[in-house]
């Protein structure tokens, strides 16, 4: 009997040495992972540096790379264009339409920017920093990164359009609406842009270690911030804000330094002169996506292989003081590929008599701020400025002078732009008049920030305060009539202050039709 | 004691037996069960989800799913013989509540999984909408269960499935934009992609895809045997070969006219890969034409005749069609010879009525008849036409035609085909209208979806849900 049992034991045994190993293990788990969650501070920093990337869009022309800043000096009175780019002839002759395919680029390099800042800023602020060994001042950073990008991208939006679309949400919130956005007035925006603003110099470093080249910094969100009060006229605001900036870490390359011409060399694109720029990366495989097209295309084939899109009138090439350095940055006379002498004419302040067999006389000048080297040389190891310390300087000087008229330290902070080109200072008692100093700061800028994308907002900015806010198209109708082809191209009917609404977007956006560009083109 | 040692010893042996087979006593045992679910979303696609299976043991599995509430049940693939599985939800639409579960058989043995919830997401993108703005119930039955594949040209492009009620189920995104696409045999899609600036519908690339999102063939210029773009038309022929229409260029002397002693034509060709890409046949249309023939040569040598579609038939040969030569042609595949033409100046009696123009799609269809979309480039009329082919007496007539109200006048692209089994409809894709149609053989149009971009073609899947399986 005893055996027995001992063999119904072992067998028991056996048994459950076999079958119930597997037991606990027999449950259903069921579990979903979800790769557009991203949960760890690295990804956050992913997100914000794939919003940086955004301002270049596709890279070679997109966004800030070109086409921006086709619609920002094309139009205006220094830029002018060859015959063989034809959207770029429609942008300077102001011949444009809705259909301009350079306004549909920016438009959509835009709000593809716009786009990624709000699916980043919704990313990061699930990201539990804390929890994983980080903190919140890097959250913040973070979330005031792409906040500071979406500001300006509504920067540009708004100075281009007027009224667009406000989409600061994730797609995963849209509703059905959100599909087809209605245009939004210009204050609106701009309120939301402050407030982006506001959080990016509360939660933005005043600088950033070596490697992390060309991230937004406090100074560039309160300069952007004092540009879009001077845009909008509110002038003590924007003189309260440039004032923060000045002397905070940033100062004038000035002339021990090589000066403004050296500002521009490819060996000198972190000075502490740019606040915040498109950066190029040198690195290998960079053609394209890390690229810019300045470079290619701001100097003649004659000059260097260049494509020389971007002519500038000999007029402009006048205006210069020969003793000022900026004038350094104009291919003035130079030796063509060729080795003839290529120079600017007398009549417009150049050496050139007459052509002969060695001399060719200048039909355009070319900028020399986005210098490049080689044939067919894409990779434009450039900066591209967005805000430079000598605007936040300008800026000021111009906030000051319209709340008191003609001031010293308004005086003072153009002569610190003047004396770095070699040029004297003003006095105040060059100035008798609100208007005339307004006038001088105005033809500074000019001189100043040709081809860095300032011109179009700045001769409207003029008018308005020219014309006590009557006129925004005063001083822009001066300026650009006598250098259209055919003057009578100009309509008073046409409020060149806004672009038209991209053919693009009225198509596919059921909240537009085609009575939106009503009065913004012919 | 003698007994209870051989007890004990039989005990022992019974031990050894016991864990000696003890797998296959598993399998004999172990319930068949689902261990474990993972379901996957990854950001690539919103419409595409991996769904990692862990079974107690090996068995085949498949996926049911339904939108919540509905009676509507989908499958997926089944995966055999495996104790880990993959498998994928690939008809979905954005935006809604899925429930699934998983089925596993061994054997006679059928297990299923709980029943878990699968929320979408919108699909977020430059996509343009379709909407359904029309369905007369008259063809409802005709509908169910069918799908339709197109396509976005514009960059970032993408191919796209849609159902009935215009809604998007399966989609794959492209940087470059998606020229034209085609559903094959094998449940895939085959398509052209291609940057922007590529005219006439024109790609360095030819993919194609499984619906799990797999890339099958992936051609590429420069790579391999695919030396030239190719642009318009890819498809398989019934050996599962690749063809598509190319770009050739051929030196002429045009010096008679004006042009160069060695002046470049750019015209049309085929090319016929294998499946592992090995170029099989080429053929060019410029070694079929004179260009002297045509007075305004030096006008359209750079782009001379541009076709438009190719389809290869049961025997071999091919169809083709120019658009500038207003013709369609047949070609030899045995010896390259043009066998015919149809169409305005063609090798068929033809009355002018009957005569069309940019003409697209030129395929067989009903036997021996031939099918293409008429643009109407000369009467800005589009119509669908079937022609019947006499090729003894070479007389051409009209076997059906059904011409489109002017609104759906498209100057270029596009596509007419039949649709429904009893191929007693037409299913157009209308470019410059942004519209697929379906009407009847009388051209009532009774389904219209409106599309937000221009597309190229809309072609009928009847075959794109998995069947259900024999569970």
């Amino acid at each position: 009997m005893r055996t027995k049992k001992n063999i119904f034991l072992i067998a028991a045994i056996t048994a459950c040495v076999v079958f119930a190993c597997e037991k606990g293990l027999d449950e259903e788990t069921f579990s979903v992972f979800d790769a557009n969650t991203l949960s760890k501070p690295v990804n956050g920093d992913q997100a914000v540096i794939g919003t940086y990337a955004a301002l270049k869009d596709n890279g070679g022309y997109g966004y800030y790379a070109g086409y921006l800043y086709w619609l920002y000096e094309y139009p205006a009175d220094v830029v002018t264009t060859t015959l063989t780019a034809r959207q770029g002839v429609q942008l300077d002759q102001l011949t444009y339409d809705a259909s301009n395919s350079a306004i549909g680029d920016v438009w959509t390099s835009i709000y593809r920017l716009i786009s990624r800042a709000n699916e980043s800023e919704e990313l990061i602020s699930n990201i539990d920093y804390v929890g994983n060994g980080s903190t919140d001042k890097l959250k913040n950073q973070h979330l005031a990164e792409v906040r500071f990008l979406r500001a300006l991208a509504y920067y540009d939006a708004t100075s281009l359009w007027g009224s667009v679309p406000l989409l600061n949400k994730p797609s995963s919130q849209f509703s059905e609406a959100d599909e087809n956005p209605p245009l939004e007035d210009q204050a609106t925006i701009e309120a939301a842009m402050i407030a982006d603003l506001q959080f990016a110099e509360e939660n933005l470093p005043p600088s950033y270690g070596a490697s992390e080249v060309a991230r937004a910094t406090s100074g560039a969100a309160k300069a952007l911030l004092g540009r879009l009060y001077i845009r909008r006229l509110e002038w003590d605001n924007a003189a309260k804000k440039l004032e923060e900036v000045i002397d905070k870490g940033y100062d004038l390359r000035n002339q021990s330094e090589g000066g403004i011409v050296s500002l521009f060399s490819r060996d000198n694109r972190s000075d502490n002169e740019f606040i915040f720029v498109l950066k190029s990366s040198s690195e290998t495989g960079a053609y394209t996506i890390n690229s810019n097209s300045f470079g290619q295309n701001s100097t003649p084939w004659d000059y260097n292989r260049g494509w020389g899109n971007f002519p500038l009138n000999l007029s402009f090439y006048s205006i210069f003081n020969p003793a000022d350095a900026r004038r350094d940055l104009l291919t003035g006379k130079f030796t063509t590929i060729y080795g003839q002498i290529m120079a600017v004419p007398k009549e417009y302040g150049g050496e050139a008599e007459a052509a002969d067999k060695d001399t060719l006389v200048a039909n355009f000048v070319y900028n020399l701020k986005y210098p490049h080297t080689g044939n067919y040389n894409y990779s434009g190891f450039n900066n591209v400025t967005v805000i430079r310390y000598a605007d936040v300087l300008l800026m000021r000087a111009e906030a000051l002078n319209e709340l008191n008229g003609p001031n010293q330290e308004s005086i003072n902070l153009i002569n610190e732009v003047r004396t770095r080109s070699n040029l004297p200072g003003y006095l105040l008692s060059n100035f008798t008049s609100k208007a005339a100093l307004r006038d001088a700061i105005f033809e500074e800028r000019h001189k100043e920030f040709f081809m860095e994308g300032r011109r179009r907002d700045d001769l409207i900015r003029w008018g308005k305060s020219a014309s006590n806010g009557v006129n925004p198209l005063l001083k822009f109708k001066e300026k650009v009539v006598p250098t259209l082809k055919n003057p009578t191209t100009y309509s008073d009917a046409v409020n060149y202050v806004y672009y038209p609404y991209p053919q693009i977007e009225i198509q596919s956006n059921t909240s537009l039709n085609s009575g939106v560009n009503a009065g913004r083109v012919k | 004691m003698k007994k209870k040692k051989i007890w004990l010893i039989l005990a022992g042996l019974l031990v050894c037996l016991l864990l000696l087979f003890r797998t296959s006593i598993e399998d004999r045992f172990i319930p068949l069960k689902v261990k474990n679910i993972e379901l996957m979303k990854l950001p690539s696609n919103r419409l595409r989800f991996p769904v990692n299976i862990n079974a107690s043991t090996g068995c085949d599995a498949v996926i049911q799913y339904w939108k919540k509430g509905s009676k509507d049940t989908l499958y997926s693939t089944v995966s055999y013989g495996k104790q880990r599985h993959q498998l994928y939800i690939t008809n979905t639409v954005a935006r809604t509540s899925y429930r699934f579960r998983v089925m596993l058989k061994k054997g006679k043995e059928i297990a299923c999984s709980k029943i878990y919830p699968l929320e979408t997401q919108p699909i977020y993108q430059a996509t343009p909408y379709f909407s359904l703005e029309r369905s007369d119930p008259s063809v409802d039955e005709e509908l169910k269960n069918k799908y339709f594949l197109t396509q976005i040209l514009t960059q970032p492009g993408s191919v796209v499935i849609i159902d009935r009620t215009g809604e998007i189920v399966w989609y794959e995104a492209f940087q470059k934009g998606v020229k034209v696409s085609h559903w094959t045999k094998d449940r895939t899609v085959l398509c052209i992609v291609g940057p922007e600036k590529i005219p006439s519908s024109g790609g360095d690339e030819i993919v194609e895809l499984a619906m799990d999102g797999g890339v099958l063939t992936h051609f590429k210029k420069g790579k391999g045997e695919m030396d030239k773009l190719v642009h318009h038309e890819v498809r398989k022929d019934k050996e599962g070969n690749i063809y598509s229409l190319t770009f050739t260029k051929k030196l002429a002397d045009l010096s008679s006219v004006k042009g160069k002693k060695k002046d470049t034509l750019n015209g049309d060709g085929i090319v016929l890969f294998s499946k592992q890409g090995k170029k099989l046949w080429e053929w060019s249309v410029l070694d079929h034409l004179d260009p002297l023939k045509d007075p305004e040569i030096l006008k359209h040598k750079k782009d001379w005749v541009h076709a438009n579609s190719l389809y290869r038939l049961e025997n071999g040969d091919f169809l083709m069609s120019f658009r500038d030569l207003n013709q369609v042609w047949k070609i030899d595949f045995k010896t390259g010879k043009v066998l015919w033409k149809l169409g305005e100046k063609g090798d068929f009696t033809l009355d002018p009525k009957l005569f069309f123009s940019a003409q697209h799609y030129a395929h067989p269809v009903l036997n021996k008849s031939l099918m293409i979309l008429d643009n109407g480039d000369k009467t800005h009329i589009s119509r669908a036409m079937i022609f019947n082919l006499d090729t003894q007496n070479m007389v051409a007539n009209a076997e059906r035609i059904v011409a489109l109200p002017p609104e759906y006048y498209t100057t270029a692209k596009g596509s007419a085909g039949l649709f429904g089994v009893k191929k007693d409809k037409f299913l157009f894709c209308l470019t410059d209208p942004r519209a697929f149609l379906i009407t009847d053989m009388k051209g009532k149009i009774l389904w219209k979806v409106r599309v937000g971009g221009d597309p190229y073609r809309v072609e009928e899947i009847s075959d794109f849900r998995n069947p259900k399986p024999v569970f």
